[in-house]
């Protein structure tokens, strides 16, 4: 990412794949880009990419008669960013390298709020599940979501969000990550079939936060305190029932304890409260229904307090028991 | 581990970029835009970021 104007490339910077349909003076036409939870590519296939290319040859055609370009702004790189002048800059920057050094420069001058750090929200956030063949069609429409109760049904195609055009999953994530953080009304515009509708979508105060499950995949999440201080490998079903558990509690083998870098104190705060490499991990707070470790990790860093004890159930020698660990600050 | 970074001038959908022979690819994001202005063709510009 090196020397890419990040006023122009405008992605959720944590992603693997991102493509920008654009003309020469700087005009977006779509971000197709975007994933869920499950996996990198639930939002992309080569047949959705070639039809929204199909698409959006022909808005080109059309704005190319008129163009309007952006107005022109200094370029904003990676390199340049507050972080990077002031540290010591990677061989090669990632797309992630791009979030990591807002967050950083952000909560070392305490200046990051969640505001910053639930960017790029997931259209299930408000209640609109989107099919990866059509893009901006729905998949479902979660029942009594904003979504919902605007009137959006499954198979409506959502051709506007906010007054911005939607061909594909990310036009949808770029207009919703525009609206400011708060209640809003948001104008959605879609056909069903022939006909077309418009209503306004009322989100609610928190909307924009989603859920640890929505927000899992994210790489956003790491440097997010409290943070356990451990991690590891999830046991399989056949190893939850050699240690005594039912098949559907996850379940995982601490296999590192952050004692290195800056967390390092994260840690060492684990080893106090207990937890030793090896031992098997099967619930926290009572929780036993992570999805994965990246469900664990999320869910740890935005629902529990620093300073308040979390109850971990371990299992070590064959032995069950329940270790109180504070998170730190 | 790296990042690449594909830019593709997209010359329409009748072309043989969707044909048989395979994009040709530019690396360079500044000549491709002037490229692309020159020419009149959109950008296909994909970021792609492996972990």
């Amino acid at each position: 990412m090196r020397g890419v104007d990040l006023n122009v490339f405008r992605f959720n910077y944590d992603l693997t794949l991102a493509v920008l349909l654009m003309h020469a003076d700087g005009t977006i036409y779509t971000n197709y880009s975007g994933r869920d939870a499950t996996d990198a590519s639930s939002h992309q296939s080569t047949s959705s990419l070639a039809r929204v290319l199909r698409e959006t040859f022909k808005v080109h055609q059309r704005y190319s008669k008129s163009p309007a370009p952006p107005p022109v702004q200094p370029a904003k790189t990676v390199e340049k960013l507050p972080w990077f002048q002031n540290h010591k800059q990677p061989k090669c920057f990632h797309c992630h390298n791009i979030h990591d050094a807002f967050q950083w420069q952000g909560r070392t001058t305490k200046t990051w709020s969640d505001q910053d750090q639930y960017t790029w929200p997931d259209p299930d956030q408000i209640g609109l599940r989107l099919d990866r063949e059509g893009q901006v069609v729905a998949a479902a429409v979660r029942k009594d979501s904003p979504a919902a109760r605007a009137g959006l049904r499954k198979g409506d195609r959502v051709v506007s969000v906010n007054r911005q055009p939607t061909r594909a999953f990310g036009d949808v994530q770029v207009a919703l990550n525009a609206v400011p953080w708060g209640k809003a009304r948001v104008p959605v515009v879609w056909m069903r079939g022939a006909k077309k509708h418009a209503a306004v979508l009322e989100l609610p105060q928190s909307w924009k936060r989603p859920t640890p499950e929505q927000y899992a995949w994210r790489p956003m999440k790491w440097p997010m305190p409290p943070m356990p201080g451990f991690g590891g490998r999830p046991l399989s079903v056949e190893e939850r029932r050699a240690a005594g558990l039912k098949a559907d509690n996850f379940a995982f083998r601490v296999g590192y304890i952050v004692t290195w870098g800056p967390n390092r104190a994260t840690g060492h705060n684990a080893q106090r409260a207990g937890i030793r490499k090896g031992m098997v991990v099967h619930g926290v707070d009572g929780k036993t229904d992570f999805r994965d470790m990246n469900h664990f990790h999320a869910w740890f860093r935005m629902t529990r307090t620093p300073g308040r004890p979390v109850m971990v159930a371990v299992i070590q020698n064959g032995t069950q028991r329940t270790l109180s660990l504070t998170p730190l600050r | 581990m790296g990042w690449l970074c594909g830019l593709l001038l997209l010359v329409g959908i009748e072309s043989a970029a969707f044909a048989e022979d395979s994009p040709n690819w530019r690396t360079d994001l500044a000549a491709a835009r002037k490229e692309a202005a020159r020419t009149g063709k959109p950008l296909l510009v994909v970021f792609r970021c492996v972990p």
